[in-house]
């Protein structure tokens, strides 16, 4: 009941004090915005990539050219990323074969190669990665088919000249004309077109702009020699650690003992991802306090500033009974009111934006995670109550005689 | 009801102290009106302000209602405002951009009243000074003598033992002092204890007695006479609920006054 009456008459002065209470309010939104913003965005594009992780499946291994990742990090400049090419691997199609056949626990090993080519079909043509993989492919990513199948081993084995084309290559080549059973030409070589596939998002990869084919047929059309991945599917999660190290065991003796090759697991990748998020949102946490500190100090000014104009009338109600607690209150609650509104409104900025984020983005999400809220109001709680206390406390000093003296 | 006994009060200037108050005794009965009389500077808002709590003297005693007020702690002191002591300050000291009634209400802001028994206190009080018709109306928008009578009813609405005026029609033209002066003998009749300080002559002869005050020193009694008595029943016969009327009455009142009755006799 009493601690209504102050919230009542701090929002009573506040109103007197509009302009300035706006300012100081700035501050807040500004603050709670940045921290709120740049957190649910963190936090959505870590949900992001695990959840395309585990999309992706936490029983898959990657193998990938090992020469750039076997550099330390901080040696990482364009032309080594430049240099993760299917030039510079050495892993091979044989592999690939060599580990299905000789460890149990892999179900699936599926190379993938791709160089850069041009598609044509009848005057159209446009720029494609010209890819080549095996029929087991569309299972490791879960594809799904906008029209016709996927490639099988019948294609495979007979070189059948069959191809699939990602999302793209079919809408810049066909438009919303039926691809399935015409003739596109790459590398000089007809293919007959036997699936399209639905778009697929997922971050670091890109489906939708290829065209897939028989393995053996892009090393025959190409001077591409080596496997730019192999993807490995273990029967079972546990048995990762173990599988992998015998995947190891069977390239490392094809590749007679050189490391020049990287095995990547999902979780690793997860773990890093994970690393990296802490440490990103550690630095966000430290610039959006610094944020809080400005504003903070901006609210402090603005109330030492109000509680100097108003020394007659906190004078006034200590005289006629107001309790020291009560004085303290008042400016405590109006300091609160200030950063609670400020941290408000931009809460509500920030889940704005996400969502807007989330509409040119579609793969990122757009959650506005419980937490996210909570360390705002927290931080703009402790800034009220710790700036607004030396207000506070200089209203609380004022006596009544002094303030009353008529001059 | 309030013995204020050998109270001083100085300031300190650089090394030298400057005295304000110099062994101050005084006593005042309940329901008594009193005026202070004194030239600027004399030491009346000093005096007013140890009188209701605000300020503490260096030595001496007070007792108000028996009880030795001077040792309280500041909550209870500030309790002992709210609840038991009307203030009427120098220069109005309204709160220019609430309303009249939410002036009249701040002291009870503070009390454990409900929002309804404020409400209704506030109305009482507006009613005694003839304020009702503009509770809505911003301080700042009032004139002077309208100022003054949200000021007394703020002073009324905690229902005090003990009203302090503080040259209550020092700023106001003739009219308005005189309704002001209407409602402190309106007062007064109602069985009030009233300290009135001023430094003008007509105001102070409205009290039961008055005393002069001078360099800080209580320098004796002006008179010791109640000149309202014979004024009492025109006063009420006059009703006055508006300010022309409240005047009028005033002005009434103050011709009479010319002819003092004895003071036991005024005591109804
Ligand atoms: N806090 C103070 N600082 C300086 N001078 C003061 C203070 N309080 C009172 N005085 C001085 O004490 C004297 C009495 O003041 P006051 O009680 O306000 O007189 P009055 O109300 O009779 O005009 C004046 O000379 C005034 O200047
Ligand atoms: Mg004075």
């Amino acid at each position: 009941m009493r601690l209504a009456r102050s919230f009542s008459a701090a929002l009573h002065s506040m109103w007197d004090y509009k302009g300035r209470t706006f300012l100081a309010l700035i501050g807040m939104l500004v603050s709670s915005l940045l921290l709120a913003f740049l957190l649910a965005l963190l936090h959505n594009f870590q949900t992001s990539i695990e959840g395309q992780v585990q999309g992706f499946g936490l029983r898959q291994i990657v193998a990938m050219p090992g020469r750039v990742l076997n550099r330390k990090i901080g040696q990482f400049d364009l032309s080594t990323l430049l240099s993760i090419t299917t030039l510079n691997s050495t892993l091979t199609y044989q592999d690939a074969v060599n580990v299905k056949k000789r460890v149990p626990g892999v179900v699936a090993a599926v190379p993938q190669t791709e160089i850069v080519a041009s598609a044509h079909y009848g005057q159209k043509s446009t720029e494609i990665l010209y890819t080549g993989t095996t029929p087991a492919f569309d299972k490791v990513f879960r594809l799904t088919l906008a029209e016709g199948r996927w490639l099988d081993q019948t294609d495979l084995q007979s070189m059948a000249q069959s191809i699939v084309l990602g999302a793209q290559t079919k809408q810049a080549l066909f438009g919303k004309a039926d691809a399935v059973g015409k003739t596109v030409v790459i590398k000089g070589v007809p293919f007959r077109v036997v699936g399209v596939l639905a778009p697929k998002e997922l971050i670091g990869f890109n489906f939708d702009e290829r065209a897939y084919t028989e393995y053996p047929m892009v090393i025959d059309t190409t001077n591409v020699r080596h496997a730019s991945m192999i993807f490995f599917t273990v029967s079972n999660h546990a048995q990762v650690d173990a599988v992998s190290g015998q995947i190891d065991a069977v390239i490392s003796s094809d590749h007679h003992g050189t490391k020049d090759y990287m095995l990547v697991k999902a979780d690793e990748a997860l773990h890093i991802v994970n690393i990296l998020m802490k440490l990103v949102t550690a630095v966000t946490v430290g610039i959006a306090g610094v944020s809080f500190l400005v504003s903070g100090i901006g609210i402090m000014n603005v109330m030492l500033l109000v509680v100097n104009e108003r020394t007659r009338e906190i004078g006034l109600r200590k005289a006629v009974g107001a309790k020291s607690y009560q004085v303290l209150l008042q400016f405590l609650a109006e300091a609160l009111i200030i950063s609670l509104a400020g941290s408000g409104i931009g809460l509500g900025a920030s889940y704005g934006l996400i969502k807007l984020l989330g509409y040119y983005f579609a793969a990122i999400s757009t959650q506005m995670p419980g937490y996210v809220v909570e360390y705002s109001l927290l931080f703009s709680i402790l800034t009220g109550l710790v700036f607004g206390l030396a207000p506070a406390l200089k209203a609380v000093r004022i006596q009544p005689v002094d303030a009353l003296r008529y001059e | 009801m309030i013995a204020l006994k050998s109270v001083t009060k100085h300031i300190a200037d650089g090394r030298r102290k400057i005295p304000i108050l110099d062994d101050v005794s005084l006593f005042i009965d309940k329901g008594e009106f009193v005026s202070v009389i004194g030239p600027s500077g004399s030491g009346k808002s000093t005096l007013l302000n140890i009188l209701g709590l605000l300020d503490k003297p260096a030595t001496g005693n007070y007792i108000f209602a028996g009880e030795s007020v001077l040792g309280l702690s500041s909550g209870r002191l500030a309790a002992f405002r709210n609840q038991r002591i009307g203030f009427v300050f120098q220069m109005f000291m309204l709160l220019p951009r609430m309303n009249v009634l939410e002036n009249v209400e701040l002291p009870l802001l503070y009390s454990s009243l409900s929002r309804r028994e404020r409400r209704q206190r506030c109305k009482e009080a507006l009613d005694q000074v003839g304020m009702l018709e503009k509770t809505r109306q911003r301080a700042i928008h009032l004139s002077g003598g309208e100022k003054q009578r949200v000021a007394i009813a703020r002073a009324l609405v905690n229902n005090p033992e003990l009203i302090l005026a503080d040259e209550p029609t020092g700023n106001l033209d003739d009219d308005a002092k005189h309704a002001i002066l209407h409602i402190f003998s309106q007062l007064r009749r109602q069985g009030r204890t009233i300290v009135m300080v001023t430094h003008d002559v007509e105001s102070a002869r409205i009290a039961d007695r008055c005393l002069r005050i001078q360099s800080g020193r209580i320098s004796g009694y002006d008179f010791e006479a109640n000149p309202t008595a014979s004024v009492a029943s025109a006063a009420s016969a006059a009703s006055a609920a508006s300010a022309a009327s409240a005047a009028s009455a005033a002005s009434a009142m103050l011709q009479n006054a010319a002819a003092p009755t004895d003071r036991e006799e005024a005591r109804p």
